[in-house]
């Protein structure tokens, strides 16, 4: 009996052992922390970054808790850029943020196999080979860009709007920088379409341009007005305010971009906001986060937002249209 | 315990897992029920709420997305009723239209129709050169849609430029009077749709997707397949809601292939205007995770409890059937004869009585057994004993039989013989029987009768008769001389003398002989000394008178040679007394005169006789100051004193304090007189032949002595009936003890 005993409850102690076993491997999962690398190349869209924090949060994605950031800020150093890179890397990030154009190209390189996904703002795809398409981009690249020759006929066409009579157009730019190219080329269609002369100024740096603008002066008649394309010379501050005062000193309305320059400002400026990018770029990076491939990911389009400065407008003597007022954003009165 | 050796019988199975098993199968079978059963209907439940959870998922899902166009469509007919867009200037009309663009981020361009399909305005969130306008054909048809009163929605396309979906949305423009005069056409971009449909939560795991009639993919997570176009009739709610005309299917569970070609349980809710469904999925494994997670339990629940049916079934089992198989294992060992067996049962039932029972019966079993184990012990001993005694009666009968001295067995109330063994019979000539008829004072001497019965009063008194010679008469008359033993004993209970008689005629005759040999000698020797003295002693006086001078003048010479002369004639004098004292102690002829002698007296006596021994030896002599009273025969006394002080004083050695203490002792009898001296003392192996003739010690080479003396001495104290011993270490000195009894 006593053997018969300690058999059983030798056995019934083992399946007692299993079973505690088995309940006990149905732990739960350790929640993910995810490790974002962001490359911030040109001071003037850090703001990005914030749009981009703010909508993660919105998506659940809470710093500190299931999301931690790693931002690097440079200004369109080129260098700083590959080694920012490669120490994301080589910390195995789980995203990299990067912005502007020349960063994200650099970040596509670097990133190549090493199926980092990479999310770029703030960059045109227009003759940089950043995506193979809007709507495929393939490998582990997508994002949001800019709609580099759009920008530029809506530039053109609210130009017109607000100066009406305009016969002639200057437009500066970066002398070889890809991306205009694709806008000169859509101007260039337009303003013959509507009998215009448009007179391209490309320069360096703000001397070039200081020189240029003034060489041109010489050459032509004084402009109808000037627009600004999306291209980063106009974007520095030292030439946007060489052609802020030029435009200023020859009483020539400026737009397509807003020039912050006291007295001197442009009329109006159509880009696309920050903010708004950095939070399509998060809707993005949750995308991938959940599972889909950076590369099947269609790259998004970046809204524009429009700002009419209609105190510069008026100093000008122009007339801004009701309907125009209505579509912008932004009146600075 | 097995009764049958650890055997197993065929077909045998114990009480406790007989138990156990009827216990864990009534036990698993209420489980397996109970829990079948609830799992079941805990299925069909669940199978309801997923049902309705996701029905009511699709509807919210449905709602955001139909709610997505309508408020567009319901901006557009707002725009309209309150614009007055065709009775306004034309800058005005462009006003409303570009303050809807700006209030409306989804629309990407609007464009007014006139009745004939004309545009009449049209402003673009992107810019208008190179946009191509509406073709006339879809202007036709949204035309027709809207003059009917519908809202025109059409099919999505993706624009090429920014593969962004659109759909083109249209509204009628009426007059005051509600009559139609146009149309308001709206390009939707449906990326804000998508981003609404991606961000649908559909449980955890599960998705939301927007197809139109025709099954083509509108909207989804996924927007690859969105961009690619692909149209998913293949699924079963799609191609259900393709083929239904109007409605939803209602509540309704399914499990079928899904959008990411798992199994799901999907639903899907038309959304009527625009005529697009929502449909929602949630993979299996989600779905039905509470009733996995509810089965998982159960099962959990059912083995913790078959565990706990296993625990308590083995211990009731054990509980049961342990008393049962402690009474089978205590009967097995009864029936082995194991009587001391209990069974330690304390229940009160009857299994309990039971045990009680067996106990008392097992107590009375082991009771007799004792008694019996203990008779037969006794009977063995018993025989054992009486083996013993028969053995040991045969051994004595038949040293009574071979003995060669008589014993015979008499009562001592009476004096007859009881028994007489042969030698006894062969002594006196009378057979046995015949000696039984006989008593002691029978066989008993007239004159020695008295001594007879005295000795039987002291048998009779239980007290035994030592060993003496008596003289018994035969059958014929004649006289033996014997040695008589009588002691008292019991025979068979009763008291016996057992009187044993040794034959010694022979003896006393041979002691005759050897007394009258004894007599001759010493006649012969007293005869032989008394010849030899009076030469001697005339040979002394000769050497005397030699000595003196008498006979001339000596010379050196000559007076060492008589002077040698009259030491050899002393001591020839000397050996022929004691050769006499020898010889008459040892015949027994000395004749004792005892009397009160004063030891210290006799002591300093015999000193000053044996002065000529002392010479020039310087000795202390210790005398006792006390002078007792000695009775002995005094001349006697004194030669054995003269023997043990001249040996001191012969052997008193060389030494520096040299000294002879004489004393006495007095003890519990008569007084130890004793010699002491600090002399040369006696060799080892010399002192156990000490008192014998002609001994001397074997360090005493150099004095002269006839190895008599102490001999002499042991006869005169044994003659005092007194003993003699001595205590010697060589080297260190001897004293001599001896006692005189005085009797």
């Amino acid at each position: 009996m006593e053997f018969i005993g300690k058999r059983y409850t030798t056995l019934a102690y083992r399946f007692l052992l299993a079973a505690v076993a088995l309940f006990a491997g149905c732990g739960g999962k350790t929640p993910k922390i995810y490790h974002v690398g962001v490359l911030s190349g040109l001071d003037f869209f850090y703001t990005i970054t914030d749009g981009f924090k703010e909508r993660m949060n919105e998506l659940g994605y809470k710093e500190g808790t299931n999301i931690t950031y790693d931002i690097q800020k440079t200004d369109f150093n080129m260098a700083e850029y590959k080694k920012i890179l490669n120490k994301f890397v080589a910390d195995g990030v789980d995203l990299i943020l990067v912005f502007p154009t020349e960063a994200s190209m650099e970040a596509k390189v670097i990133t190549k196999g090493t199926g980092i996904p990479m999310v770029f703002a703030n960059a045109f795809t227009e003759n940089t080979e950043l995506v193979a398409t809007i709507r495929a981009p393939g490998g582990n690249v997508t994002g949001v860009r800019w709609d580099g020759p759009d920008l530029a006929l809506q530039r053109f066409e609210i130009m017109l709007e607000i100066v009406p009579h305009a016969g002639c157009m200057w437009v500066p730019y970066q002398r070889g920088y890809p991306i205009v190219k694709n806008q000169l080329e859509a101007l260039r269609q337009a303003f013959t379409a509507a009998d215009m002369e448009m007179t391209e100024i490309p320069a360096d740096n703000a001397a070039d341009l200081e020189t240029a603008l003034q060489k041109q002066l010489g050459i032509t008649r004084i402009p109808d007005a000037i627009l600004v394309i999306a291209e980063p010379l106009i974007a520095s501050p030292e030439p946007a305010t060489v052609l802020a005062a030029f435009a200023a000193a020859h009483r020539i309305p400026v737009g397509g971009n807003i020039i912050p320059s006291e007295g001197n400002e442009s009329i109006f400026g159509i880009i696309p906001g920050n903010i708004a990018q950095g939070r399509q770029a998060a809707f993005i990076a949750d995308k991938i986060f959940r599972g889909t491939s950076a590369g099947i990911i269609p790259v998004v389009t970046a809204e524009n937002f429009l700002t009419i400065n209609y105190k510069a407008a008026v100093r000008l003597g122009l007339q801004v249209n009701e309907g125009l007022l209505g579509r912008a954003h932004t009146i600075l009165r | 315990m097995r009764i049958q050796s650890g055997k197993k019988t065929r077909g045998y199975r114990s009480l406790p897992v007989t138990l156990t098993l009827a216990f864990l199968v009534v036990s698993l079978s209420i489980l397996i029920v109970s829990s079948g059963l609830e799992i079941f209907f805990n299925f069909k439940r669940q199978q309801l709420n997923i049902g309705m959870q996701q029905h009511l998922a699709a509807l919210n899902a449905a709602g955001s997305v139909g709610s997505y166009i309508q408020e567009r469509i319901g901006l557009l007919n707002a725009t309209v009723r309150l614009g007055k867009l065709l009775n306004v200037p034309l800058n005005d009309r462009k006003v409303i239209i570009d303050k809807l663009l700006g209030i409306e981020p989804s629309f990407r361009r609007i464009v007014l129709l006139d009745a004939e399909g004309e545009d009449l305005s049209c402003v673009s969130r992107r810019s208008q050169f190179g946009l191509q306008s509406t073709a006339n054909a879809t202007k036709k048809e949204i035309l027709h849609a809207v003059k009917e009163g519908t809202t025109f929605i059409s099919p999505v396309y993706i624009d090429s430029a920014s593969s962004e979906p659109l759909v083109m949305v249209a509204v009628a423009v009426t007059d005051a009077f509600g009559d139609y005069k146009g149309a308001l056409l709206a390009e939707v971009n449906l990326k804000f749709m998508w981003d609404v449909v991606d961000r649908m939560e559909i449980g955890r795991t599960g998705l939301a997707y927007v197809v139109d009639r025709r099954g083509n993919l509108i909207a989804a997570r996924d927007i690859s397949r969105v961009l690619r176009g692909e149209n998913l009739l293949r699924l079963k709610d799609v191609a259900e809601f393709s083929r239904r005309t109007e409605g939803s299917p209602g509540r309704r569970i399914g499990i079928s292939r899904g959008f990411a070609e798992t199994y799901v349980v999907s639903d899907y809710v038309a959304l009527g205007m625009p005529d697009w469904a929502v449909v929602v999925e949630l993979p299996v494994k989600e779905a039905f995770e509470p009733v996995i997670s509810t089965i998982l339990i159960t099962m959990g629940i059912v083995i913790g409890c078959f565990l706990i049916a296993a625990f308590v079934g083995i211990y009731l089992s054990r509980r049961i059937s342990q008393p049962i198989i402690m009474l089978r294992n205590a009967t097995a060992k009864i029936g082995e004869g194991r009587f001391d067996t209990r069974i330690s049962v304390k229940s009160t039932d009857e299994i309990g009585e039971l045990a009680q029972s067996i106990n008392r019966m097992s107590n009375d079993l082991q009771r007799t057994t004792t008694s019996l184990d203990n008779l037969n012990r006794e009977i063995e001993e018993r025989k054992k004993t009486e083996r013993a005694l028969a053995e040991s009666e045969k051994n004595f009968r038949r040293m009574f039989e071979i003995t060669s001295e008589g014993v015979a067995l008499i009562n001592p109330e009476t004096g007859r013989f009881i028994a007489a063994n042969p030698a006894m019979c062969s002594l006196f000539g009378y057979s046995e029987e015949q000696f039984r008829r006989l008593t002691l004072e029978d066989i008993t001497p007239e004159e020695a009768k008295k001594t007879v019965r005295q000795s039987m009063q002291t048998l009779a008194d239980r007290r035994d008769v030592p060993d003496h010679e008596e003289t018994a008469v035969c059958k014929d008359g004649s006289r033996v001389n014997v040695i008589a033993g009588m002691h008292h004993m019991s025979w068979n209970g009763e008291p016996v003398c057992h009187i044993t008689l040794t034959n010694i005629t022979f003896l006393k005759d041979i002691q005759e002989q050897l007394r009258k040999k004894n007599r001759e000698i010493l006649e012969f020797t007293n005869m032989v000394t008394h010849d030899l003295r009076k030469p001697l002693t005339a040979m002394k006086i000769i050497l005397e008178l030699a000595g003196k001078g008498s006979f001339g003048a000596l010379d050196s010479d000559g007076a060492e040679a008589i002077s040698t002369g009259l030491e050899a004639s002393r001591y020839m004098q000397e050996m022929l007394e004691d050769l006499m004292s020898c010889a008459r102690l040892e015949s027994g002829t000395q004749e004792l005169i005892m009397e009160e002698v004063r030891f210290r007296e006799l002591i300093a006596a015999v000193i000053a006789r044996l002065k000529y021994l002392i010479g020039e030896k310087e000795i202390i002599f210790d005398l006792p100051k006390e002078d007792p009273l000695i009775r002995a025969d005094k001349k006697q006394l004194t030669g054995a004193l003269m023997n043990l002080v001249g040996n001191a004083i012969n052997y008193i050695g060389t030494g520096p304090d040299r000294r002879i203490r004489i004393g006495w002792k007095q003890g519990e009898g008569p007084p130890v007189l004793f010699i002491e001296d600090n002399g040369i003392g006696i060799p080892e192996a010399s002192q156990k032949h000490l008192f014998e003739k002609f001994t001397r010690g074997g360090n005493v080479h150099d004095t002269v002595g006839s190895g008599l003396g102490l001999f002499i001495v042991k006869c005169i104290v044994e003659a005092h009936n007194g003993k003699i011993w001595f205590e010697s270490e060589e080297g260190k000195g001897t004293t001599f003890y001896f006692t005189l009894s005085g009797d």
